[in-house]
């Protein structure tokens, strides 16, 4: 176990750039659920008014 | 396809050639500026390189490597025809060895030296795990070093 | 050519959504196991390879989702089916994510192998430019509050800006570059042993899930965007 943590040497290097990429990836993807929630909320309401 | 489609395509497709002929020109005129180093071939046959800040790359020597102290080191610099002696004072990056790729910057100096102020180490475009280079050093079959 | 997206088209996406979720973090899981646990280490570089299998997708599909960006607004410039406008703004931002984790990923790498986090070679300098029109496309289109004149706008930048695309390619090539050429090819046998092929073809696959699962959710995204704009007019 402790081998892999210790990456031979390279383990900041490694570790943090896997932990930066998946990190983002999953920011990113909630950022755009969430933005879809709130626009379909928007969406509802507008349509909402015109009717 | 509509008459008018037809006409967007005509007018996308002259356009795009002209972007495609401006840009070809610039990458023309920029090929000096976007060579990151030279090889030492290159730099002998150019004295006019001599006395300016440059990068230097290529292979290093073998059994050239000498240290002066913990912190000076000395080594040539090949591509395979030709040599250019290195001064570098500073740490060698990891992967810097005989035989490798490398890349120093510094200054090209007017006796044909070459003073580095830093030192970048290049690594080729294989990868392989250490087992099979065992492996193929056995059998005879690696063509590296 | 006029294909209209309709309320079954939307479902069928939304429907598809979590099994597309699930499958992604399902093939990232066993492409990390690979990546971390399942594969030897390099030669000459140790362990610090191991962020190629991060690295190098992140590269491809920076390139291959511009690629895609670039040939919508092509055929959205032709054809004016808008359609095509909606693919490109639904995958721009999933292209500029892909290209920011390559870059820094690979400064990353770099200071361990190279010694340094970062050089001007050309390979370096073309992909933070492929960076920059990602963000000039997006915020372009944001910037400009006529819609039909900033969508032309910015597909006229990214159109121009494909040329960076084989430039990108080709650096490696062209010009002595810190950068190392192409490991994988379609001309010669991968310089890669098998061994380490594995965990980057299984964290390709992932990278590439990943980009249909948040691009079909920023479709449905830019689609309701454009309703709201239609409406509020």
């Amino acid at each position: 176990m402790n081998e892999l943590l210790d990456m031979g040497g390279y383990a900041f290097f490694v570790w943090s750039s896997y932990g930066i990429f998946f990190f983002s990836l999953v920011i990113f993807f909630l950022i755009n659920i969430l933005n879809l929630r709130k626009y379909e909320k928007i969406f509802k309401k507008t349509k909402k008014k015109i009717d | 396809m509509t008459s008018l489609v037809k006409s967007r395509l005509i007018k996308f497709l002259l356009s795009l050639i002209i972007v495609l002929i401006a840009v070809l020109i610039i990458i023309f005129n920029l090929r000096d500026n976007i060579i990151y180093f030279y090889g030492p071939t290159e730099l002998l046959k150019n004295p006019d390189k001599q006395g300016q800040i440059m990068r230097l790359g290529g292979l290093v020597s073998v059994d050239s490597v000498q240290n002066e102290t913990d912190s000076i080191f000395y080594f040539s610099i090949t591509d395979g025809d030709n040599e250019i002696e290195v001064k570098y004072e500073g740490i060698l990056p990891n992967l810097f060895a005989e035989d490798k790729g490398v890349v120093v910057e510094g200054v090209y100096m007017n006796d044909g030296r070459f003073i580095a102020n830093k030192v970048l180490a290049k690594h080729d475009e294989n990868y392989m795990p250490p087992e099979v280079i065992e492996t193929l050093k056995k059998s005879g079959k690696w063509q590296g070093e | 050519m006029y294909i209209k997206i309709n309320n079954n088209h939307i479902e069928l996406i939304k429907s598809a959504n979590p099994y597309l979720i699930f499958a992604t973090t399902f093939v990232f899981i066993i492409g990390l196991y690979y990546s971390l646990f399942q594969s030897p280490p390099d030669y000459i570089q140790g362990d610090s390879m191991r962020i190629m299998y991060i690295h190098v997708p992140s590269a491809w599909f920076a390139l291959m989702t511009y690629s895609i960006l670039a040939g919508s607004c092509v055929l959205w410039f032709i054809t004016r089916n808008p359609l095509f406008n909606v693919v490109a703004r639904s995958i721009a931002q999933v292209g500029m994510v892909f290209t920011l984790m390559s870059l820094i990923t690979g400064s990353i790498w770099g200071k361990p192998t190279w010694g340094v986090w970062w050089v001007w070679d050309a390979r370096l300098t073309s992909m933070l430019i492929l960076f920059f029109l990602y963000i000039a496309y997006i915020f372009l289109w944001q910037a400009i509050s006529n819609k039909e004149l900033a969508s032309k706008i910015s597909a006229a930048l990214a159109i121009i800006g494909f040329i960076n695309i084989p430039i990108i390619k080709f650096s490696v090539d062209w010009w002595n570059t810190l950068h190392q050429p192409a490991s994988i090819s379609k001309l010669s046998a991968p310089t890669i042993d098998v061994s380490m092929l594995i965990p980057l073809f299984i964290m390709t696959a992932a990278c590439f899930l990943f980009l249909v699962t948040v691009s079909l959710i920023r479709f449905r995204l830019v689609l309701i965007e454009n309703k709201i704009l239609r409406t509020s007019n």
